[in-house]
């Protein structure tokens, strides 16, 4: 039964979902990016691969689109990776819905992917699924839900572990080499 | 009546939008089979109704369009009905909650005051009309098994309601008595406590010495009997109790003709 709604569901989508995927063109070209039509099928396949490895069903319209919206803006976006990079990104969005017990909606952890996306991690993929989203997503089971009130905005420095350069620990270093301190 | 994929996804994707409050493009595969179920459980409940036949009559001379539209008029339909029938059950509690007697029976008292609260209150009629939560361990002489949801809560608590009506009418040290007999620890086996007590009020009329030349139908036409006049004399011919009680017969008849056999009538009558 799960084979057969997923396959009639997505048959259905796909006409409808290439059109609203290539229209988001109007928008991400001034930034420099585009989808051709191939693309958008390349990513559908891909979507419907994760959907099935991560026992997700999808109705309506799917992510890809609001995915585009959320990180077209990004300067670690390029035109060469466009496609690899969304593929990334739409499998660790289906993936952290379901590590957070689908607790998270989708514009929480679309926001959360964005901000990590940008900052910390620097446009890797990989560093915001293996770590930023890992122990947001372990937060969550745990009980942690502050986000609801944040919408996924300015979480992830609770989270994180790692001393990272701020002001004060660049300005400590700064003083330590130069030894400011002791010719004061 | 049968429905396709194609007829109920609509419905499904609909729900779904409910269940995330359209916060959420996807579901899983779990939350999927829920909402699929429970559109089919509203669809049932809306067959079982009166009109129902008449909604069919139509759909089959309508295009495509209007019959999605005609299904998900009957899935509303139908989850209306499970909201109505879970307002009637719990009128139906509370109801029999305010004489209601457990008789030391741990099982009865858990399922009914605990437990039927905790469900009136989590019943989700929406996404999980299918799900009646409780595990009704305390058993009923007409099980409950094939049911699911309000459906099962509504006939178990109608089944309990008569088993109430049934056992009121007897003094309670004879019910005490009957049950001491039956075993020294009856609070905490899961076993109906009408059924015990029944048997044990038609017990004097039926074992006496004719009883091993009786062959087992005999036996069952006599206990049909005997139930029956029971009923027509002390509970005003109430055909739903004699139908209650009437589905332990056959076995009761079983029981007696085996023991019967065996010279072991008191055993029937006691679990020790």
């Amino acid at each position: 039964m799960q084979d057969k709604m997923m396959e009639l569901l997505l048959l259905e989508q796909q006409k409808q979902e290439v059109q609203r995927v290539l229209a988001t063109n109007e928008k991400t070209a001034e930034f420099g990016l585009t989808l051709t039509e191939e693309d958008v099928r390349e990513l559908m396949i891909c979507r419907k691969q994760t959907l099935q490895e991560q026992r997700r069903v999808e109705f309506g319209g799917g992510i890809l689109p609001a995915l585009i919206e959320a990180f077209c803006d990004s300067s670690y976006l390029e035109q060469h990776e466009y496609v690899e990079t969304l593929e990334a990104l739409q499998e660790t969005f289906y993936l952290f819905k379901n590590e957070s017990a689908d607790n998270l909606t989708d514009q929480e952890l679309l926001t959360f992917m964005r901000e990590q996306f940008d900052g910390i991690c620097f446009g890797s993929v990989e560093y915001l699924a293996d770590t930023c989203l890992e122990r947001f997503a372990r937060a969550i089971r745990s009980g942690y839900r502050r986000y609801t009130a944040t919408g996924g905005r300015g979480e992830y420095e609770e989270l994180s572990e790692e001393k990272r350069w701020d002001y004060e620990v660049y300005m400590a270093v700064i003083r330590e080499l130069f030894d400011w301190s002791s010719g004061e | 009546m049968e429905y396709t994929m194609e007829e109920l996804l609509p419905l499904v994707s609909k729900l779904s939008e409910k269940y995330t409050s359209k916060e959420s493009t996807s579901i899983t595969y779990e939350a999927a089979q829920m909402l699929m179920a429970a559109v089919l459980y509203c669809l049932k409940e809306e067959e079982a109704s009166p009109e129902a036949e008449s909604t069919n009559d139509i759909t089959t001379e309508m295009v495509s369009e209007t019959q999605a539209k005609n299904l998900a008029l009957r899935y509303q339909r139908g989850y209306e009905k499970v909201v109505a029938k879970t307002r009637a059950a719990k009128e139906l509690y509370h109801q029999i909650i305010g004489d209601f007697r457990s008789y030391g029976n741990i099982a009865c008292q858990d399922v009914m005051v605990s437990g039927m609260p905790e469900f009136f209150r989590r019943y989700d009629a929406r996404f999980k009309p299918q799900d009646h939560l409780l595990t009704l361990d305390y058993p009923t002489l007409i099980p409950v098994y094939h049911l699911c949801g309000i459906d099962a809560i509504y006939q178990y608590l109608r089944y309990i309601q008569l088993e109430q009506l049934f056992l009121a009418k007897l003094p309670e040290s004879f019910v005490s008595n009957v049950l001491n007999h039956y075993s020294i620890s009856h609070r905490e086996l899961l076993v109906n406590v009408a059924g015990i007590v029944w048997r044990a009020v038609l017990r004097d009329k039926v074992v006496n010495d004719a009883l091993p030349e009786k062959s087992c139908q005999e036996l069952e036409q006599e206990l049909t009997w005997l139930t029956r006049q029971l009923v027509e004399e002390q509970y005003d011919d109430r055909e739903d109790l004699l139908a209650y009680l009437s589905a332990d017969v056959r076995n009761f008849a079983v029981e007696l003709h085996n023991a019967a056999e065996h010279d072991c009538v008191a055993a029937v009558f006691s679990a020790d």
